[in-house]
Order: structure tokens, then sequence, then C-alpha cells
């Protein structure tokens, strides 16, 4: 078995919470996660799951609060300053707001070299080249160059900030909703050009996403999360095919499907229950689970493989 | 003889919005920006509008207009609602129709509730503001239309930064209609929350518009979601309708180029990116300074000619209540 590019061990993260810091809210809890170089891996979850918590931490861009990061064996943890700086080369964020993440005083081309220069990568004239690359990979002309982001369309700023997600090589590319601010005509356009820069690049992906068409459209796995856990990790085939814990057919079922004779029913849009007991004994979906009983409300079920290749944390399996 | 009168309204039913070739320009100091360019269209009594379009189309210039939200920056065109002209009405007559008998449902629920106040506060002021009504029953009023759309146990006294966005935008939604409108004006009221919880959203104004016997016009750009609570969708891009009709032929026979890319862009289930790839719209989206000499859509259309580009295609009939604006319609998909 190959080593891992990104492996996590019980990561967690908590951030302070209430007056004065008095609580605190669990964002990312005992997250195990894994991913082998080449694959392309789909994190799903409704909004507050730890999806971008997970993320951050699996980056360091936000110090986990407890357990474990490896980039490629390597713990994370191990490594501080110039070192850590290094190894940020390997591995690059595409994030979700578009404009939000390019500085709007830059050009197109500074914005694209800062990296390069920070990292001091090459001569200034391999720098340029490189520039051009990656100009042409993403598919903007040169003349967007010395633009500003606020000259460009969203689609264009996100092609930027994929553009300088790639300027050093990395090995492992986070896009974290890369298309959910982007007009549903040019979405198509960001999903097609990740999938084809992956296959050039030979990158290895994780895309994060409330959208389960997203994910179905680029991974080869999935995994979901729901409050801050992982509930079910799989090959997108099998979970697309057959998901086995009771939030993932939710998900599945809930997710809005383009009928012409469509009428809405009442049964896919139940009651939310908004107000969630602070703290969970048992399993975190329990309170909304149709199919919940008495284990669940007092154990945590473990991640568990549940058919080949196929892992879900419920004592359904 | 009653009867017969009856049918004939029932088979000819009232349009309560019309709106009639309006057209709207932003004039900024730099540049005129025409956000909308010349749209028709009406909703009957008890029907769904989903009006649907990219950034920029001009759909959300539309929705002000029908709250009397623009005045000088409306250049031309007609507005009814009830048969009434809203042009001639003064601030006061509009205060009784905007929030009373026009309802509306903001994008961003939590930015549009006040942060000092909290959800059974907003529902008070806003019932004591239109109705000659006590605080006391007022309040009763609120809570009971906060039941109705499922916020109580307390939570009816947060504060908007306390509660979710789902939560937020149920809020958003009661406050649209607690002084029972005729029509509710939705811009986007899922875009901000997630899938989950849009399914929730879109159920309630489907059960609110039920109950409470409303017209809806929902301004979006998901076409999954509004295929399931429209009766009719018009197509708007770059400040036009380029397509309009009942829901069920635009999105099993789309005549538009437009409306076809649109319903081929997004990905299913049934597409994956190494075996079934989506056919993405080239190009990018204009903006509404843009100007064409032509048809808006033609430089990213894979079916436009010269004459596309040379003048702005008329609005044709295709059926009934079918309008497509393009002079190679096709349809299907």
């Amino acid at each position: 078995m190959k080593t891992p590019l990104l492996k996590t061990e019980r990561l967690c993260k908590e951030f302070p919470a209430g007056i004065g810091g008095t609580r605190k809210i669990r964002a990312v809890d005992s997250v195990d996660l894994s991913v082998a170089p080449g694959e392309s891996r789909g994190i799903v979850g409704e909004s507050g799951s730890g999806k971008t918590t997970l993320a951050r931490c699996c980056l360091k861009l936000v110090e986990s609060s407890s357990g474990s990061v490896y980039f490629d064996g390597q713990d994370l943890a191990t490594l501080g300053g110039a070192k850590l700086r290094e190894k940020r080369r390997e591995f690059q964020m595409v994030f979700q707001d578009p404009y939000g993440s390019l500085n709007p005083a830059m050009s197109v081309e500074n914005i694209i070299l800062e990296p390069m220069q920070v990292h001091r990568y090459g001569s200034r004239e391999e720098q340029r080249q490189r520039l051009r690359e990656l100009l042409d990979a993403v598919s903007l002309d040169e003349s967007t160059a010395r633009k500003k982001p606020g000259e460009l369309s969203g689609g264009q700023q996100q092609r930027v900030g994929i553009a300088r997600a790639l300027a050093l090589k990395p090995r492992l590319l986070v896009a974290d909703e890369p298309v959910s601010a982007l007009d549903v005509s040019v979405q198509a356009q960001i999903l097609n050009l990740l999938s084809g820069l992956k296959g050039r690049h030979s990158l290895t992906l994780i895309l994060i996403s409330h959208s389960l068409y997203a994910i179905h459209y680029l991974c080869t796995h999935v995994s979901v999360m729901y409050r801050g856990r992982i509930v079910e990790e799989a090959p997108a085939a099998a979970f697309f095919e057959n998901p086995k814990h009771p939030y993932s057919r939710e998900l599945l079922e809930r997710s809005p499907v383009l009928d012409p004779a469509g009428r809405f029913h009442a049964s896919i849009a139940k009651q939310d229950s908004e107000s969630y007991p602070a703290a969970l004994s048992g399993c975190v979906f329990q309170p909304k689970c149709p199919r919940s009983f008495a284990p669940c409300r007092e154990q945590i079920p473990p991640l568990k493989e549940v058919a080949p290749g196929q892992k879900a944390a419920c004592f359904l399996y | 003889m009653a009867q017969t009168l009856d049918q004939r309204n029932e088979s000819h039913p009232r349009p309560i919005l019309e709106v009639k070739n309006l057209s709207v320009t932003y004039n900024p100091a730099t540049e005129l920006i025409r956000a909308v360019r010349g749209v028709s269209f009406q909703i009957q009594e008890g029907e769904t509008l989903a009006l649907v379009g990219e950034t920029g189309s001009g759909k959300s210039t539309v929705a002000l207009a029908v709250l009397g939200l623009l005045d000088h920056q409306i250049q031309s065109g007609e507005i009814l609602f009830r048969n009434r002209g809203m042009q001639s009405l003064t601030e006061r007559d509009w205060r009784r129709i905007r929030g009373r008998q026009i309802g509306m449902v903001f994008q961003d629920a939590r930015s549009a509730l006040n942060p000092v106040l909290t959800i059974l506060g907003h529902m008070i002021e806003t019932l004591v503001a239109h109705n000659a009504i006590r605080k006391k029953d007022a309040r009763t009023k609120a809570m009971d239309l906060l039941r109705e759309v499922g916020i109580g146990n307390g939570q009816e006294k947060l504060y908007p930064f306390e509660l979710s966005g789902g939560t937020c935008q149920r809020a958003g939604i009661a406050l649209g209609i607690c002084n029972e409108p005729r029509l509710l004006i939705a811009d986007e009221p899922t875009s901000s929350i997630d899938t989950a919880l849009q399914a929730q959203i879109l159920d309630l104004l489907q059960s609110m518009k039920q109950r409470h016997n409303l017209s809806l016009l929902l301004i979006s750009h998901d076409l999954p979601l509004i295929s399931h609570v429209s009766d009719r969708i018009a197509v708007m891009y770059h400040g036009r309708v380029v397509e309009s009709g009942l829901k069920e032929e635009v999105l099993a026979a789309p005549a538009h180029p437009y409306t076809q890319a649109l319903l081929q862009c997004q990905p299913t289930l049934q597409h994956r990116h190494d075996t079934n790839p989506v056919a993405a719209i080239p190009g990018a989206v204009p903006s509404a300074g843009q100007e064409f000499p032509g048809c808006a859509f033609a430089p990213r259309c894979s079916r436009s000619g010269p004459p596309c580009l040379e003048s702005v295609p008329a609005a044709r009939r295709l059926s009934a209540n079918r309008w497509v604006e393009c002079i190679r319609p096709g349809v299907g998909i």
C-alpha cells in the first residue's frame, strides 16, 4: 500500500464560544482522514459541519487542538518556521470567495508571481515563463495579466486563484467550494478546468463542497462530514450507488433534481431540529436519525468497514 | 348565469401583477447601466412565477421596481398591481402597499434583519406599523406565525446573530407574510443556505403560499429548485426576458439557446468529468453595463450567425403563453 499523501489521526479543532470563551465548540472531532496520491477526495457536508476547518487544519492554516497531520508520511507538527514554509510549496488551497481571496491592489501577474517570489522559484525569467504557462493552463489570455481582480468576472477571478495555487507545482490541491460563488453557466467551466489540470499535473485533489453533483463529477472518493465527524467514507461509485449512513442517504435524497414535471413533496423537507443539545453522548446524527435506536444515544459509533472499501460510523451495520 | 361567470373567471384568472415593457437605467457618474431592457410579464392570482437569471441579468432590479423602491431610474414601462398603475402612487400610498399587500423575502436573511431586535421584536414592529393592532395582540399573532414557520421554544426571543442562516430565513419568510400580502416577492430565498435546508425553506414557501393564498414572484438562478416550485418561468439574460412559458414547457423543451445551455451545463448524477462531461457555456456572463448591437447571448451561443450580431431579436410567440427572443429558436435540448 502506498503511503498516503495526506493523513490525519484523531484530529480535533475547538473554538472558544459563548461569553468570554467559556464554552467550546468542537468544529472538527477526532477525524481520521487518509488521502492516497492521485486520489480526488470529495468532502461533503452541510455548512457548519467542519469541512473548511478540517481543510485548514490539514494545511496548517490554523493550529489543530489535538491530533496529528502527516503529509507524505511526515508529521507536520514537527516542522516549524522555514521547514514548514518549504513544505507549503507542496500543498496549496483554492478559496471559496474568488474576489475576497485576491489582493485587490495587485495585478493578476503579481498575484500569480508572488508565491514564486516568496519561495524563490527559479530565476526571474523562469518565473515569467511559469506565469505564461499558468495563464495558459487556466485559459486566461495574456491581456488579463495586467488587470486588477476587480476588473475580472467571477470565473476569471477563480481561474487566477487556481493559477496562483498551482504556481509552485504542488502535489496536493485543496479546493474549498471553488464554484459555489460562481454563476451557474460558469461553474461547469471551472469544474472541467480542475478535471483537466488534475489529469495533466498528476495532482491529488481534495474538493470541499456541499454539492453532491460537483463531487460526483470530479471525485474518486467521498467523505461525508456531519457536525465535525466523518460519518461515511467510500469510493465514489459505491457511495453514490449505495450510501450506507442514514445521513448520507438523506443528503442524496434531498439533493434537488431538475424535473420539468416536478411537484414539491413535503416529505423531502423534514422539520429541522435546530437546537442541538450542547453535548451529545452518542452518535452526532442520532437526534435527527429516522433509524436511531438505544445504543445510538449511549455510544459514539466508530467508523468501520461495512462493505468492501466503504466505511460508515453507524450501529446499523 | 352566475355559475358561467365564475367559470369564466376561473379559466381567465386575473393577473395580480402585470409588468409591461419595463426599462430601468442606473446612472452612476461614470457610465450608464441599462439593468432592465424592456421586460414584460404577468403573474396570475395564486401563481408562482420564477424569474431565472444569473448575475447582472436584472432580476433583482425588477423586484425593486415592483416594490416601488426605484423611482427616477425607471425609464419607461408600466407596472400594474391588481389593475392599478403604480407610477402615480405617492410615498404614502406606497406605505400601504409595500410590506402589506406586497411582501418581500430577501436573499441574505441575516443582514436583512435588524441586529438589535429579537425575531419576535421584528414581527411585532412590522405588525404594529401596518395594522391598527395592540401590541399585546400583535405579540400573540407574531407567536402564532413564527410557530407556523417552525420557530418556537424560545428561539423567537433570540437575536439574528444567535440563529442559524436557515432560522433567519424562516424568520424572514414569517416577516414577509405577516401582513397577509397578496403577492410575495422572494429574491434568492435559498441561495445563502445549504442544500438540506433549501428544501425546507421552499417547502415552507409552498405551504405558506397555499395557506395564505399568495401569488409568488420567485427570483433565483437555481433551476433544479425552480423546477419543483414554480408554475411559470421567465428566463432573463442581460436585462431581457429571453424565454418564458409554463414550467413544464420551458424545462422539457427549452427554445432559447441560453435556456438550453443553462440546463445542459449543470452536472447531475449522470455526469462525470471523464465519462460524461457537461458542456460548459464558453465565455462569461456579461455585466449589465455592457452593450451589444445584437443579441447579448450571441457571443456565447453555439447557434449564432451574422444576423444575431446585428439587431436585438424581437419576441416571438411560440404558443399561447410561450415567448422566445431568438431568431433561431430550437425546441428541445
